[in-house]
């Protein structure tokens, strides 16, 4: 069985004008991107998580079973919830993360008059 | 430059002690309404003390019968005030205000007089008012005189006023007696509490005429009283602010300091085996913790050795004509007394200490709350109890055994001690069940003021059955039949209605102690 | 902010499918010719943690004794777990007090012992459980716990018991910031592991905005809102600009 993991406050950046649920979906998600957490590693509880994270567990069944819909973890009765092998899924994950990221740069160009593409060019800029 | 220092100072402890005077603000006689209950007290004391002391004693030994009362009660009031020092949640503010302590504790002295002051003088209206009104109704030789009755009220005004000074002075001095090697020196604190409380005892025997009563001697008094007070105040001045300090900033709330804890190093209690007593008699258990905690102290052991060795030395000396039995009736006061206070006590250090509020939470009804406190108090008084008793009797055997006196064990004797011990169980019964009224007034002030002639009256209690009930000389004269029946009639009667008045009480504990959490919080500091 | 998500007001939607744990209707208070609290009316579903906030004097502990059967209340009614609080009711709720203390001469494991004894639904195997999770020294002498230590051990207490029903009264007050975190961490766990309803009251708002399944502030002794938190924050709002909005 793979090692357990814990869940620190410090891994997640919680904006609390947010739901909840959908930023621990996302942040779990890039971390299943950057590889932080490897395919197969099984996830704590949601009793632990919720513990550790001093979230409501409701929370944080919420977002399992997001995550679930989302197929990037998978739970295994009487075992646990472990994050996917499929390795779709996680190029999915990272495709996710890569629109997410670009939307936003998009709305910041858009706040500035420019398209993405002109974001750039401007970044890109000798002074 | 130097005056205007002393001037800045001045008027910073003209200013510190007028918020001292604030503080009693409140119980003083200042408002219509305050004074109508000052009024009122005053009424129903004389009112009692007409018809428990009225007709068989002299003006005399009522004053010095008030003199013991205002000895006992403003040295109470102070003492416990100066206990409460460090629980007040000014200390630390009061701690740090830029003036020397000195003047910190000369504030704190001074600012309690008026209050002391009102006690003794309302102390000395209800002896003149018993003394005059003995004088216009009875035929007594006694108060004849119209000038010695003056003249006693005289004297006796200056006494109760010098012996109020003296004593909230002697009160304060307490703060010093609690670090270190000091902590024997309480011992004489509770001497100083014990004396009035068997001068009442002692005053009731003593003839009318006794010369120590007369009024010249009770000048004499006075004027010794009054130099006494000037010196504790000095006293006080000098060494409070060198050792009481300490003790009142370290001590930190609800927890015991570090030197505290040293010396009276509550002796480690082992570890406890969880027994299988569930429900109430886990409550009661939890009661007498509370009373062992007390009793494991080495200081606490120490003082009941020497109270223990006292009765010994007085059940050896008692023993021939069996005058233990007068030495126990002397003695009844102090243990009714003291259980019916144990039980008030623990009321006001567990909503002082905001025990009260888990108390009140455990799934149970107010009643079998209440009960168990009762009973923890109850058993707890009597191991107390039983072992001074116990000391008593092991001095008159011994003095059985090495110089067996000629009369001893008359029938009469053992009959009045088997009633005097019967009066005391009644009166501890009574009394302690009908003391939990006090607590049931809840939201209805009005209630609260009926609590105190029932206060009064428990109080009396022992003086008033050594009144009615005991004949003068128990040995001689013996207990007849009637008197039994008499206690029996008055328990029958009485036990019913203070089990009432402890159930309302009971039931209405919870909102009494919110209304004094409300009241501190509004009055905050002081008070 | 928008009205519908207050679900005191009058055309919200009433939870009466879910089971109620508490259930407060029209619920006044008056003491001594004061108003203490007027209309009170909340509920609280079976299994989730309720916030109870509101500024100083905005008779929480009021409410609070109502709830637990101290106080009688002059108007409107009350329900707890399915009847009037009464001293039955207290055998099923465990109830932390504001600012109380715990007899000092006891060492935390004594006094463990007794409350063993006294509560009738404690749970020895839940106690062992939380002493270790809440790292009290049970052979500590209560006079000698810290703030925060005592806070753990009043905790411990009424979550060593197996009462369906669990409010605090300002369990943080003057406490430490891992005692705190133990706190708030403890009450997580235990939501997550049985259907235990807890109703906090307490003015650390941010350590547990995110534990909080919907929030009742109290002001001026009556009820300014309900929400439910995820709804508040489907609308852009967090439970302390909620706060904000409602009380500055």
């Amino acid at each position: 069985m793979p090692p357990d993991i814990i869940w620190h406050v410090h891994d997640f950046q919680i904006d609390p004008s947010r739901p909840l649920y959908e930023q621990f979906v996302e942040q779990i998600r890039a971390m299943i991107a950057k590889g932080q957490l490897a395919p197969g590693t099984r996830l704590p509880s949601v009793r632990e998580t919720a513990a550790s994270l001093r979230v409501n567990p409701t929370t944080v069944m919420k977002a399992y079973q997001e995550l679930e819909r989302l197929r990037l973890t998978v739970t295994h009765r009487g075992q646990g919830t472990f994050v996917t092998d499929e390795a779709e899924a996680i190029a999915r994950s990272r495709r996710e993360l890569a629109r997410t990221a670009v939307r936003r740069a998009e709305e910041l160009a858009a706040s500035i008059g420019l398209t993405l593409e002109e974001l750039i060019a401007l970044a890109q800029e000798e002074e | 430059m130097m005056p205007a220092v002393s001037n800045q100072r001045n008027a910073s402890s003209d200013t510190l002690l007028r918020m001292e005077y604030r503080g009693y603000h409140a119980y003083m006689p200042a408002t219509t309404k305050t004074a109508g209950r000052w009024a009122l007290f005053i009424l129903l004391a004389v009112i009692a003390s007409r018809i428990a002391l009225g007709g068989s004693y002299s003006p005399e030994q009522i004053y010095m019968l008030g003199a013991a009362l205002v000895w006992m009660t403003t040295y109470t009031l102070s003492a416990l005030r100066a206990f409460a020092l460090p629980e007040n949640p000014f200390r630390e503010w009061w701690l740090t205000l830029p003036l020397p302590r000195k003047t910190l504790v000369r504030a704190h002295m001074l600012g309690a007089l008026p209050f002391s002051g009102c006690l003794a003088a309302a102390v000395w209206l209800i002896a003149t008012a018993h003394n005059a009104l003995e004088a216009a109704a009875a035929e007594s030789a006694l108060y004849a005189d119209a000038d010695r009755l003056i003249g006693a009220a005289f004297a006796f005004a200056i006494l109760y006023a010098a012996l109020a000074m003296l004593f909230t002075f002697a009160g304060m001095l307490i703060t010093v007696a609690m670090q270190g090697w000091r902590q024997l020196c309480i011992l004489a604190f509770l001497l100083l509490w014990g004396i009035p409380t068997s001068a009442i005892g002692l005053l009731t025997e003593i003839g009318p005429e006794n010369p120590w009563l007369s009024p010249l001697h009770a000048a004499i008094y006075a004027a010794a009283a009054l130099a006494l007070a000037a010196a504790v105040y000095r006293l006080c001045l000098y060494v409070i602010p060198r050792y009481g300090f300490q003790w009142i900033a370290v001590r930190r709330t609800g927890r015991s300091g570090h030197s505290a804890r040293a010396f009276l190093g509550t002796a480690a209690q082992s570890k406890a085996e969880r027994t299988d007593a569930r429900g109430f008699r886990s409550l009661y258990q939890l009661e007498r913790s509370a009373f062992r905690s007390v009793s494991g102290r080495p200081l606490v052991r120490l003082v009941y050795a020497v109270i223990a060795a006292g009765m010994a030395a007085g059940g050896y000396f008692s023993l021939p004509n069996d005058q233990w039995v007068e030495m126990v009736r002397a003695l009844l006061v102090i243990p009714g007394i003291f259980i019916v206070t144990i039980v008030s006590l623990r009321f006001n250090f567990d909503t002082a200490k905001r025990r009260l509020e888990w108390v009140l939470v455990f799934p149970y009804s107010r009643v079998a709350l209440m009960l168990s406190r009762m009973l923890g108090a109850w058993v707890t008084a009597s191991i107390w109890l039983g072992g001074l008793a116990l000391a008593t009797g092991l001095g008159a055997l011994v003095r059985f055994l090495v110089d067996r006196p000629a009369n001893i064990g008359s029938s009469n004797a053992l009959g009045g001690a088997a009633f005097m011990l019967a009066v005391l169980l009644a009166y501890v019964i009574v009394g302690s069940l009908l003391s939990v009224f006090q607590y049931g007034y809840g939201n209805m002030e009005w209630l609260g003021i009926l609590s105190v002639p029932i206060m009064i009256i428990i109080f009396m209690g022992p003086m008033l059955v050594n009144q009615f009930f005991l004949p003068e000389d128990l040995v001689q004269s013996g207990i007849t039949e009637r008197q039994w029946l008499l206690l029996a009639a008055s328990a029958i009667v009485s036990l019913p209605l203070a089990w009432q008045a402890f159930v309302f009480g009971s039931r209405r504990i919870g909102a009494t102690m919110y209304l004094i959490h409300e009241k501190q919080r509004k009055r905050g500091g002081e008070g | 902010m928008k009205p519908e998500l207050n679900y005191a007001a009058p055309f919200a939607a009433s939870t009466s499918s879910a089971e109620l744990t508490i259930r407060c209707r029209g619920v006044g208070m008056s003491f001594k010719k004061k108003n203490v609290l007027h209309d009170v009316s909340f509920e609280t579903e079976k299994g989730t943690i309720v916030g109870l906030l509101g500024p100083n004097g905005a008779g929480k502990s009021t409410l609070m004794r109502i709830l637990t059967g101290l106080m009688e209340p002059s108007a409107g009614t009350v329900e707890v777990l399915g009847g009037k609080p009464s001293v039955e009711t207290l055998g099923k709720l465990s109830f932390l007090p504001d600012r109380g203390q715990l007899p000092n001469w006891l060492t935390a494991e004594q006094w463990l012992g007794y409350a063993s004894g006294i509560y009738p639904d404690w749970d020895r195997a839940l106690e062992r459980q939380w002493v270790r999770k809440l790292e009290v020294d049970a052979s500590m002498r209560i006079a000698t716990l810290s703030r925060g230590q005592e806070a753990r051990l009043q905790l411990l207490t009424c979550l060593s018991r197996r009462a369906p029903l669990v409010i605090l009264d300002e369990p943080f007050t003057g406490v430490d910031l891992l005692s705190r975190e133990s706190i708030s961490s403890a009450v997580a766990e235990e939501a997550a592991a049985g259907d235990r309803t807890f109703l906090i009251a307490t003015h650390d708002i941010r350590e547990m905005e995110s534990l909080f399944d919907r929030i009742v502030l109290i002001g001026g002794g009556t009820i300014k809102g309900v929400y439910d938190t995820e709804a508040l924050r489907a609308n852009g709002l967090s439970v302390e600009s909620c706060y904000r909005e409602v009380f500055a």
